[in-house]
């Protein structure tokens, strides 16, 4: 027993998360520890201490010392309040530049591989559809407001594309693939809700228009390379990848069904259709998915469980969009002439609520044995 | 560690690049989800960080990301059980996401099926020392017991599990050797 306990032990040693994984977390945190959202906000001197310690952090580290040496200059330049405030800037607000060229720049330089540069751009360009869709709510998403978030999606897509074409050079096909279907779904899932926020009888629409379009003009762009790398997956890699693709679309196909079935008795109808659909087709599509893992096509199965994947990720989108808009779901239709299949808001920055309990010291009088 | 009394956010981040591999095993051999595991990682700092910003003090990070951690993957196993040897093999069990021989999968998933079965306080420290590689001296700073404590208890804990294993044996026809 000794020695099969031994063995599983070292075996056990090699579960960890992938360098992907540890970099995409690390991103996150470094986001969240630098965002007025976390505790910061009861200390956001605290925070701002620790904002400026981490870009001299990220002089040590960074592969672009200029680049951070320049953030650090700015931060000492700029007054203790700053980074916090500029968090919540929108497009024509004085802070919008520190938050785009400092707060984001930081974590830019800490995510040092292309994997992580990709999920930082596709959050970026999620961020920027986030302002326009708090600004197309507000009524207030105006041509020269759209154009600035305009030229910034433009830019995030192109250094996402950038850095998903040096993951595909690196011989990592699937890894591209599934980077950049999120790319796709966030983009086409935004790009949606901004439709449904904004008035079609307003001038301003012009501006919620143009960031769609060029939105989904970003997504097209990531749809023919993500169908590149799809194709470029290669044998053996292709089983695993279509098996791993079928896990994950079944995981998220089983999240969004019981997420309809909670909250149906509270959506539009529209919504009630819409969700409905794309989760009918996801189920679909894991079905074909299946089918061709039986002739062993698994390429084609691993592109069309990716294709499940964004359909369940965004008919949740679409229920998280309805609930958190009530006002803009009931009453007014998309934008969009064909707008009947995509929405969406992620949701990884709801608060999930503070289920935490303080930790103890564990007592060891529980040991009787 | 605090942020108000100098410590900082890079810090942190070192502690995260230091254990973020440990906190993943700790949760992944709770919830045996590779996905689930990791959005507990990030749960787990997240929350460390909001307790570090309200004031908190922290005395050993590693034993409070751990404690977090465990307080995490129970609630999260609250809501979706999974600590049957026939859930674990039906889910496609692959702890190291890179294979293995389906019979030594299949051999792994049922030890730690058996470890599931077995009263907390010996599962604790089973998974602590075999599973997460941990020593008797380590166990003992996370867990508050002596490391004599934790000897004896590992002792006691796989004599049971030889036990346990053998009824499995009989389940599954394969030898506990």
């Amino acid at each position: 027993m000794e020695d099969l306990l031994n063995n599983i032990s070292e075996r056990s040693k090699r579960v960890a998360l992938t360098e992907a994984e540890r970099e995409f977390l690390r991103v996150r945190l470094v986001e969240y520890a630098a965002s007025p959202r976390a505790g910061a906000s009861e200390n956001f001197i605290a925070a701002w201490l620790g904002f400026w310690r981490q870009s001299a952090f990220a002089l040590r580290s960074s592969a672009r010392p200029v680049l951070a040496a320049a953030m650090i200059v700015a931060i000492l330049v700029g007054s203790a309040g700053v980074s916090y405030a500029a968090e919540s800037a929108m497009p024509g607000d004085a802070l919008y530049g520190f938050k785009l060229a400092v707060n984001e720049e930081v974590v830019s330089a800490l995510a040092v591989t292309p994997e992580a540069q990709v999920r930082w751009e596709t959050r970026r360009a999620e961020r920027r559809l986030e302002e326009a869709e708090v600004l197309a709510d507000a009524g207030d998403l105006d041509a020269d407001k759209a154009a600035i978030i305009e030229e910034r999606i433009n830019a995030h897509a192109a250094s996402a594309e950038e850095h998903l074409a040096e993951i595909d050079r690196g011989g990592h096909a699937r890894e591209a693939a599934e980077l950049g279907s999120e790319l796709e779904s966030a983009l086409r899932g935004h790009a949606a809700v901004i439709g449904r926020l904004s008035e079609p009888d307003d001038r301003r629409a012009v501006g919620a228009a143009n960031v769609i379009k060029t939105a989904e003009k970003q997504a097209g762009r990531a749809a023919v390379r993500r169908s590149d790398s799809e194709q470029a997956v290669t044998v053996p890699d292709n089983r695993r990848a279509a098996e791993a693709s079928l896990a994950d679309a079944e995981k998220k196909l089983t999240a969004v069904k019981e997420k309809f079935a909670e909250d149906r008795s509270r959506l539009t109808v529209k919504t009630i259709d819409q969700a409905g659909g794309l989760i009918a087709l996801a189920e679909a599509a894991v079905s074909s998915g299946r089918a061709a893992m039986i002739v062993e096509k698994f390429n084609e199965a691993f592109a069309v469980f990716q294709e499940a994947g964004r359909q369940a990720q965004q008919a949740k989108m679409l229920i998280s969009a309805d609930q958190k808009w009530p006002e803009h779901s009931r009453g007014r239709e998309t934008l969009r002439e064909d707008g009947d299949n995509d929405t969406g808001i992620d949701d990884r920055n709801v608060d999930r609520g503070d289920r935490w309990e303080r930790p103890q010291r564990e007592a060891a009088a529980s040991d009787r044995d | 560690m605090n942020p108000t009394s100098g410590d900082n956010q890079a810090q942190f981040i070192k502690a995260y690049d230091e254990l973020a591999d440990a906190i993943f095993r700790h949760c992944y051999f709770r919830v045996y989800d590779r996905e689930k595991a990791r959005d507990l990682v990030q749960d787990c700092f997240m929350k460390t960080w909001d307790y570090l910003c309200r004031g908190g003090e922290i005395g050993n990070i590693k034993a409070f990301l751990y404690r977090t951690a465990t307080n995490l993957a129970i609630d999260a196993g609250r809501r979706h059980q999974t600590d049957s040897l026939e859930a674990l093999l039906e889910q496609g069990f692959d702890p190291t996401g890179a294979s293995g021989s389906a019979e030594q999968l299949a051999e792994t998933a049922r030890v730690v099926a058996a470890i599931d079965r077995l009263k907390p306080a010996f599962r604790d420290v089973l998974k602590h020392r075999f599973l997460e590689g941990l020593g008797p001296q380590e166990i003992a700073r996370l867990s508050g017991l002596s490391e004599n404590v934790v000897s004896v208890r590992i002792n006691r804990a796989v004599a049971t599990l030889k036990k346990e294993f053998t009824l499995d044996k009989t389940r599954y026809g394969r030898s506990a050797e």
